[in-house]
């Protein structure tokens, strides 16, 4: 077979090189003038001589970009400068025959060239990751993102929803952390539970420890809600490592900052919902165990009495919503965001907002946009951002808010501009908290315009530091029952209903009813609240599960809840595996699937947490 | 002398119409009868009112639902469920079914201005707090007829009739002691409640998880609503 291919294209060179060398005929003289009725002119002068016409065939070894598997060359032109050779400048044409490809056309095809080239760009960074030797402790900074509820479903749905919302068909588009160089996959059950829930998961990110679900910063030893097991499960966190190692850290969210996820960096309790005194029971108080919020208030000390002969400074940025908790209940004490008439829960009169500022007097509480913008990052050595009584809004719906909100981007950008003024480095965790609600609403709308907004987060974080020393991971703590079926045409509205290949009407189902590309599972069923932002307006009907006829419904409206099959007051989580996406040193240590306490030990390894935090002793 | 007398009627007045400002607290109960097809229901309930919270309380179904009005002009309310002593908060601006258009009158006095404003007055009488307009109303098929308390801002009396339809809403008792209606809402205030966005994350929770399960509570919807000038549904104790 390869003999046959050689004679073949030995025939072809022969075939071209007989054509090298033919010189042209010259042109012919000028013509003489017309006589008077006299003799025949003479004939004219010869024309110059014609220039050669050159042909030159290179053959190309294998692995040539142009002929992966060889081939010729040729290249033609005039031999301008009369040399009988063809120089470069005198190249006029060149011309490719390439050897017989068992691709065809696939070879020129774009997703096959754009296919190679990721393939090569994941070869370098394999040739880097071997340059780079080991990374231990390489990483001066290091951020961890989490999407709640973000399943591998939602990444897919928000990265065409954001490709449709910019132009494109929508399934070729990249959030910002599809195109982290390392991926793998994260397990997420909690060790009690095979569909976990945010704070057992959190814990197992943060502390590289899995443990039960509803607890948050101990082990699974503990017992839910008995304060009294607390004592000597307490596990550390990534947040306390890079604290004790002289770091400085901070804590983003647009869930309330006491909630399960942003607690699980720096709180150690028997049950998520002691998010303040007023939550917790009374022989929890008088077994000494600390709400949440008055954890977070009190964390250096906390941790400097934990490490007796440590001296801590505090965690530096700490931004989100949760006002509620740190507030008194009484009116006098609202802010001019409330939405409540008491604002605050807090049953034992303390004021923590009040609190901090007493301690960290050098440092900016904020409570709206106002606030927010104010604080020079370059300058600001502490801030405390607490956005909204309960929950920040949904990303949709934050023009609704009394007082204005920063986006999630907004908050992590200026979070980095805060935390790296230090010049030992920082630890950020960012949540993007409501992608969880949305979905527990049954609203994919609002889910994936968080989602979009939390891969803006993470491009905030991408332009502000700098790959070679600081890690960026990006993952989720577990997924939800949500789905991308149907046989939808490429370019189909992701929030539409199926529209099939060849198509403009909507499929049918055997009801002879259409149906949307997005649903979930189980939950509260169809709504249609038209250009309704909150997902939360969901709240006064009960479930409707099953079909319902589409054909005049706007199912991408933002207020459009979708179709369910069992039917839930809330729709719930899922216990299949999510995706982890990291970027900068000890990324490639992301890959494959593993227990998503693993993750933990990325961070770790890469930014060398413990044995920093130990030698700073 | 006359000059003395119209001073004090003038003073009297004055002192009538200060003890009964316009949405001041108070706590008002309903008897709720329903009749349709020769069958009657009956059902109680109660409507209280301190600063911007209303609350509607359905004993009969042990669902109190407190409503506030916020500073941009939504909607928030909570659920409370008086027998398990747990509340629901929903974060949710505007309720469903007036997403786009929510009007606070209709929470807050069960009634709108525009409804009001859309009837007959046939006769009005009594004076200071314990003025009552007689109003009455023929919109298609269904006959209203209104007895309001303008210096409360409170309905006395209502009759709706469509067909063979019959719903009543009559004023059975009222509290205006300040310290009473605070007391009231009080009791609620201090139930634990969780925010609906909440629920889902809250499965080891018996109560929440009997409602992810089971379903919340149907509302308990109150108040009259009228739309476009040219309908009005009874949307009263429907649950």
């Amino acid at each position: 077979m390869k003999k046959l291919i050689y004679t073949t294209l030995a025939a072809t060179a022969i075939c071209l090189t007989g054509c090298v060398n033919d010189a042209s005929d010259g042109v012919s003289g000028e013509k003489g003038s017309a006589g008077m009725s006299g003799e025949k002119g003479g004939q004219g002068l010869q024309g110059a001589t014609g220039l050669n016409s050159l042909v030159i065939q290179t053959a190309l070894a294998k692995g040539n970009k142009k002929c992966p598997i060889g081939g010729t060359q040729i290249d033609s032109g005039l031999d301008d400068n009369s040399n009988g050779l063809l120089d470069r400048d005198e190249i006029d044409t060149t011309e490719f025959v390439c050897g017989p490809s068992v691709l065809n056309v696939a070879s020129s095809n774009p997703w096959y060239v754009a296919g190679k080239e990721a393939i090569d760009g994941a070869q370098n960074n394999i040739k880097k990751v071997i340059n780079d030797g080991d990374i231990r402790g390489k990483a001066k900074n290091v951020i961890l993102f989490v999407g709640d509820g973000m399943g591998v479903s939602t990444v897919t749905a928000a990265r065409i929803l954001d490709g449709q919302k910019r132009g494109m068909a929508g399934e070729e588009n990249l959030l910002s952390f599809d195109k982290f160089p390392f991926t793998g996959f994260s397990k997420t059950y909690n060790v009690n539970a095979q569909t976990p829930d945010s704070a057992g998961t959190m814990t197992a990110l943060i502390t590289g420890v899995k443990t039960d679900a509803g607890v948050i910063g101990v082990h699974e030893d503990v017992e839910r809600g008995n304060c009294s097991t607390v004592a000597g499960n307490e596990l550390v966190t990534a947040l306390e490592l890079a604290e004790l190692s002289g770091k400085s850290t901070g804590i983003v969210s647009t869930a309330r900052i006491t909630h399960a996820t942003p607690a699980a960096t720096y709180a150690k309790s028997a049950d998520r919902n002691w998010e303040d005194i007023s939550d917790l029971p009374e022989e929890a108080i008088n077994s000494g165990c600390k709400d949440i919020a008055d954890q977070l208030i009190r964390f250096e000390e906390n941790i400097e009495a934990r490490f007796s002969t440590r001296d801590i400074d505090g965690i530096e940025v700490v931004m989100g919503g949760g006002r509620r908790h740190f507030l008194p209940k009484d009116e006098s004490f609202n802010s001019a965001d409330a939405t409540s008439a008491i604002e605050g829960d807090r049953t034992d009169g303390r004021d923590l907002t009040a609190e901090w500022k007493a301690k960290y007097n050098d440092g900016d509480y904020v409570f709206d946009k106002v606030g927010f913008d104010a604080i020079d990052g370059d300058k600001s050595t502490r801030v405390f951002g607490l956005f909204n009584e309960s929950h920040m809004r949904y990303e949709a719906d934050r023009a609704n808010d009394i007082s204005g909100e920063p986006s999630l981007s907004e908050m992590t950008a200026k979070a980095i501009d805060v935390l790296d003024n230090n010049e030992n480095g920082f630890f950020l965790m960012v949540e993007s908290g409501r992608i969880d609600h949305a979905h527990h609403a049954g609203n994919a709308s609002n889910a994936l315009v968080d989602t979009i907004e939390f891969s803006k987060a993470v491009q905030a974080a991408v332009d502000a530091t700098n790959e070679e020393e600081t890690l960026i991971i990006v993952t989720a703590d577990h997924s939800h029952v949500f789905t991308i079926a149907g046989y939808p045409k490429r370019g189909n509205p992701i929030l539409g209903k199926v529209v099939p290949v060849g198509s403009n009407e909507p499929s049918l189902a055997a009801d002879n009813m259409p149906y949307t590309t997005l649903g979930y599972t189980n939950g509260r069923g169809f709504r249609d609240y038209g250009a309704e932002t909150d997902a939360d307006v969901v709240y006064d009907e009960d479930s409707i599960s099953g079909r319902v006829d589409l054909i005049s419904i706007g199912t991408t409206l933002s207020g459009f809840h979708q179709e369910t099959l069992v039917p839930l007051s809330s729709e719930t989580h899922a216990g299949e595996d999510v995706g982890v996406y990291a970027r900068g040193p000890g990324a490639h240590l992301v890959t494959g699937t593993n227990e998503q306490n693993a993750i933990f030990h990325v961070m770790n390894y890469a930014g060398d947490l413990v044995n920093k935090a130990s030698v700073s002793e | 002398m006359n000059i003395v007398i119209a001073i004090t009627l003038s003073l009297l007045s004055t002192a009538l119409y200060a003890k009964c400002e316009k949405d001041t607290s108070l706590s008002a109960e309903y008897e709720v009868t329903n009749q349709s097809n020769g069958k009657t229901e009956h059902s109680r309930f109660i409507l209280s009112r301190q600063a911007n919270s209303v609350t509607h309380q359905f004993p009969d179904k042990n669902i109190s639902e407190v409503w506030s009005l916020q500073k941009n002009g939504r909607l928030k309310m909570s659920r409370f469920f008086d027998e398990h002593q747990r509340g629901i908060e929903y974060e949710a601006a505007e309720i469903p079914e007036n997403s786009r258009n929510p009007d606070w009158k209709l929470k807050h006095q069960l009634i709108t201005n525009k409804f009001i404003a859309a009837m007959q007055l046939e006769k009005k009488e009594g004076m200071g707090c314990e003025t009552i307009e007689h109003y009455s109303l023929m919109k298609g098929e269904t006959h209203v007829t209104l007895q309001w308390m303008p210096e409360r801002n409170l309905i006395k009396d209502l009759v709706m009739i469509t067909g063979n339809k019959k719903e009543i809403w009559m004023l059975d008792s009222l509290i205006t002691n300040k310290g009473v209606v605070k007391s009231k809402f009080l009791h609620w205030d201090l139930m634990q409640t969780t925010d609906y966005a909440d629920v889902g994350d809250n499965e080891s929770d018996p109560f929440l998880m009997n409602m992810i399960n089971l379903g919340f509570v149907e509302h308990g919807a109150s108040g009259f609503y009228y739309s476009s000038g040219d309908k009005m549904s009874h949307s009263g104790h429907t649950h």
